[in-house]
């Protein structure tokens, strides 16, 4: 963990920004034509397909961002 | 821009990134101090060493705590900020209890796929023995570790 580049911290701030940016430039209606989050789940969701799709991608994140992070206590 | 719009709907995003920012810094501050003291990552880590059940221990703590979390924000968002119709709580409470009990089996069985012990299946016979390997192949049981062994922290 100690040798994570500032830089990647940096990246994910960017990256978490750009949501919220997204989120915030759809609810103020500024642009129009930007769906809100809720928005671009609901129509995901609508078809069976892209629901499991949501959660296949909902449990490959939560593996990576919770779970394979702990797998050091298995080694020796 | 009005500063109505600024306040009903700028403001919560603004302040949600950066309570979110905080905390995930917070952790990250207090994450390193305990490596730079040579304490173990958690005090879980340190009471329960290694293996299978520091592992179940850990991903279990994490599951309920973020669950706890994420239900006392929508009891405050409901009783806070707006009381969604039809049976929002009840949804809200049941449908992510669910969802963790679907994930969280999953991830263990999926950190045993990854992490369990490979024996090779090849025996190098017994009169090859004194002949020279052409190449360096694996003379005993490894264990799988993602990519390339590289560890998450």
């Amino acid at each position: 963990m100690d040798n994570h580049p500032v830089l990647g911290y940096l990246v994910w701030a960017v990256l978490i920004g750009a949501v919220f940016a997204w989120e915030g430039l759809a609810l103020s209606g500024i642009s129009g034509s930007v769906p809100t989050l809720s928005a671009t789940f609901r129509v995901i969701m609508r078809y069976p397909p892209g629901r499991w799709a949501l959660f296949a991608l909902w449990l490959w994140l939560g593996w990576h961002l919770f779970v394979r992070g702990w797998h050091f206590l298995l080694r020796a | 821009m009005s500063s109505h719009l600024l306040r009903s709907d700028l403001d919560p995003i603004l302040g949600g990134y950066l309570i979110l920012m905080a905390v995930l810094a917070v952790g990250l501050v207090v994450q390193r101090r305990r490596a730079a003291a040579g304490k173990p990552t958690t005090r879980l880590t340190g009471r329960r060493k290694r293996g299978w059940s520091a592992l179940i221990l850990h991903v279990l703590t994490d599951a309920l705590g973020g669950y706890l979390l994420l239900i006392a924000v929508v009891v405050l968002y409901y009783y806070g900020v707006a009381k969604v119709g039809g049976s929002f709580l009840a949804s809200a409470i049941t449908g992510s209890l669910l969802l963790l009990g679907i994930s969280l089996p999953v991830f263990i069985a999926v950190s045993w796929l990854t992490q369990r012990p490979v024996k090779p299946t090849f025996r190098r016979p017994a009169w090859l023995g004194s002949l020279r390997r052409p190449f360096p192949g694996p003379g005993r049981a490894f264990r799988r570790s993602g990519r390339g062994g590289k560890a998450g922290h």
